[in-house]
């Protein structure tokens, strides 16, 4: 149970990531 | 005359600084240009400023709104950031209409899709690596060897391969304590480097515009402002590249989770105090063995010592306030003096010198006998709307607090040893006490570290003694007083009942008049009407304990002791990589170590790494992890209601070496030396039932009863 809560951490720290990409990605093609 | 030898280490720094300032020169021509610009622009808005302000005429023209001009090398590095209010907020829509562009979006999943492409084939040359490593693994743990010790051939070499490289890391550590230790050159260093990036020409920069606003109100020259800012911070954006950026950024994410872990851990710290602070003077916490009971009343009192001492710090800055005007400072020293000549050495003995000076001054009233104290212009009294208070009420209540505050050793008087770290800072003037748990470094703390105060119990007797002329008999009069296993030591009136006599020649739990001692405790201890002790013991039962004291008393119920949790965030990933690394490991290691004696390198290499994250993970949970326990508190009449708390143990704090858990070991230590059998000779059953002879071997008084009367039967 401890285990799947620290995938579901994962996922979604790696989800902010990608969403924190696409804001400097789409400020570096401005 | 000797030549004094130079280190060759500064050599290096001396290169290095080279280095730095051609860099300077080459890849950083603007950064002087900038600076000269925002010197400028500082004189000008100063100049502006005054001229402003004092209504002077003038025809100064203030440089801080306009865009950098003077460079070195013919143009100016461009940002992508407008320069003007009006083009910032066209380029702020069209970031929105872009960042919902689906074309943008496709194209940055593509960009980050060949990312991980570039990902995927490293994974795709990595997987045979694993794939060999498993299959070495298995074929060489399938040969067992007894080579105790003896390391394998490729492991030979791959020591000698790597010696050079143990010597280049413990000389870039050395030269790294060298650097830390040698101020000169970090401050050189940091100097040119706040110059190469602009970092010094931004903090003008932002002097001169705050200069120019105050008196101008430009609100249009804000966005200029942070224009200019963009461009000046391009150049370390633009000179440091994305993997070091990267490398930042996960320090500086790590050192936010830390800081977040250690405010919980100091916000837990808080709430335990506010617990501490709400039981009485005497209180017994109680739990059945393994509920962490002598943890938490060690940790309960660590944090009393500290509120004692904080105590104390509050109440001298509230007497100070009482005579603002008095030489305090003149009173300390004089204080500190006398209790160096040990004539002053506990709070009556303060009250007396206190006496002793007031009764100097009241036959010869100069300024020299109160301290240096200028009475004849501040006055002797204090009027706070209940009572008016003497000047020297006043003196004799900070010089106890001063003495209470000031005292070196710890304020705890225990039995059991407990290991207490806070430091005194002292630059002659006023001292002050540093108690954080929770940044102490671990490889220091027995250089500061000093422990709690031998208990001698007949302090605690107010009738009868153990040894009648002991000298320590009466020294008690303030501090955390810390029993633990109390009911062992009081006994209840069942337990005492058989063996005391009230009128016995030797003291005993009924005649010394401790539960006396325990009423009338807080009487010796007020100081400024706050009462400077606190008695905290532990128990398995509260019924041990006898009724007389037991209802004096808080008792404390530990009802759960919970499992470790971690205060620090976003370690999810460490958990994973800690879980799936030792899981991985702990099998493989323990199915070498039964078949071989021999050291492989293949074991060294994922030991070196299991060890490793074992490591970290174990460091970080040692700092930022934490118990909860839940309490339960009632009266110690034991006829009241309950009321459900709870308390935190925070490793750090209380695990760091603070006491023994086996505070009593040393007993059976001593116990079993005694004895000239172990375990492994003890004799054992022979079949899953039990002889008769088996069973009278146990020696129990069930089965001597049950002989005994098997006796009688045959015998009647």
């Amino acid at each position: 149970m401890k285990i799947f809560k620290h995938i579901m951490f994962v996922v979604i720290g790696l989800a902010a990531l990608w969403l924190i990409g696409y804001f400097i990605y789409t400020a570096v093609q401005l | 005359m000797t030549k004094r030898r130079v280190n060759y280490r500064h050599y290096i720094c001396a290169a290095i600084t080279v280095g730095f300032i051609l860099l300077t020169v080459f890849a950083f021509p603007n950064a002087l240009a900038r600076l000269i610009e925002s010197v400028r622009d500082f004189s000008l808005s100063i100049a502006y400023y005054f001229c402003e302000l004092c209504g002077i005429q003038h025809s100064i023209t203030p440089t801080v709104t306009t865009l950098p001009e003077l460079t070195f090398t013919g143009s100016l590095p461009s940002t992508g950031v407008a320069d003007t209010w009006s083009g910032a907020k066209s380029d702020f829509v069209e970031y929105w209409r872009l960042w919902v562009n689906i074309n943008n979006f496709t194209a940055y999943n593509a960009r980050l899709g060949s990312g991980l492409y570039i990902l995927l084939y490293i994974l795709l040359f990595a997987l045979p690596v694993v794939l060999v490593i498993v299959l070495a693994v298995k074929l060489t743990t399938n040969k067992p060897n007894n080579a105790y010790n003896r390391d394998s051939v490729p492991l030979k070499a791959f020591k000698t391969l790597t010696k050079p490289y143990k010597a280049v890391k413990q000389w870039c550590i050395d030269f790294y304590g060298f650097v830390r230790d040698c101020k000169a050159w970090r401050i050189v260093w940091l100097i040119i480097w706040l110059f190469n990036f602009n970092v010094i020409t931004i903090i003008i920069e932002f002097i001169a515009f705050y200069f120019y606003f105050t008196v101008s109100f430009d609100v249009n020259g804000i966005w200029r402002q942070i224009h200019k800012l963009f461009l000046d911070l391009s150049v370390p954006f633009k000179f440091i590249p994305v993997w070091v950026w990267v490398i930042i950024g996960l320090v500086l994410f790590d050192k936010f989770r830390k800081n977040i872990a250690l405010s919980r851990l100091r916000h837990m710290e808080l709430r335990n105090r506010g617990f501490i602070n709400a039981r009485p003077i005497v209180y017994m916490v109680c739990g059945t063995m393994g509920k962490k009971k002598t943890t938490a009343i060690t940790d309960m009192a660590l944090s009393q010592e500290v509120m004692l001492r904080d105590k104390a710090l509050e109440k001298l800055l509230e007497t100070d306030l009482q005579f603002p005007y008095f030489p305090y400072v003149n009173l300390e020293n004089e204080l500190k003096r006398v209790m160096r000549f040990h004539h002053v050495y506990n709070l009556a003995t303060v009250q007396k010198w206190v006496e002793k000076k007031f009764r100097r001054w009241y036959y010869n009233r100069t300024k020299q006998h109160i301290f240096g104290y200028d009475y004849e212009r501040y006055g002797l009294s204090y009027n706070d709307e209940l009572q008016v208070i003497n000047v020297w009420q006043a003196i004799a209540a900070y010089a106890q607090l001063y003495f209470i505050y000031i005292i070196k050793s710890s304020l705890m008087i225990s039995n059991y040893s407990i290991r207490t770290d806070a430091i005194l800072s002292d630059l002659g003037n006023f001292p002050l006490w540093n108690t954080d748990f929770f940044g102490r470094d671990s490889r220091l703390i027995d250089s500061f570290s000093r422990h709690s105060h031998i208990i001698d119990f007949d302090a605690l007797r107010l009738g009868k003694k153990v040894i009648e002329n002991n000298p320590q008999k009466d020294f008690f009069e303030f501090g955390v007083t810390v029993i633990t296993e109390v009911g062992k030591e009081r006994g209840n009136m069942l337990t005492t009942k058989a063996r005391n006599k009230k009128d016995s020649e030797t003291a005993n739990q009924d005649n010394d008049l401790f539960n006396s001692w325990l009423k009338m405790i807080r009487h010796s201890a007020t100081v400024a009407n706050f009462p400077f002790v606190k008695v905290i013991t532990d128990e398995q039962r509260a019924e041990s304990l006898g009724a007389d004291a037991r209802c004096l008393a808080e008792i404390v119920h530990i009802t759960d002791s919970g499992e470790l949790k971690l205060a620090m965030p976003f370690f999810s990933l460490g958990e994973l990589l800690h879980a799936f690394v030792m899981g991985k490991f702990k099998s493989t290691y323990l199915n070498y170590r039964f078949i071989h004696g021999d050291n492989t390198l293949l074991m060294y290499l994922l030991k070196s790494i299991a060890a490793k994250v074992e490591h970290y993970y174990k460091h970080i949970y040692n700092r930022f992890g934490f118990v909860t326990l839940g309490v339960q508190v009632e009266q110690g009449t034991q006829d009241g209601a309950v009321e459900n708390n709870t308390y935190y143990l925070m490793s750090k704090k209380i695990y760091s070496k603070r006491f023994s858990t086996d505070c009593f070991s040393e007993y059976f230590a001593d116990k079993a030396l005694r004895s000239p059998v172990g375990l492994d000779d003890i004799p054992e059953y022979d079949t899953e039932k039990a002889t008769f002879a088996e069973m009278q071997q146990q020696n129990s008084y069930f089965i001597i009863d049950l002989t005994k009367s098997e006796i009688q039967e045959v015998q009647s």
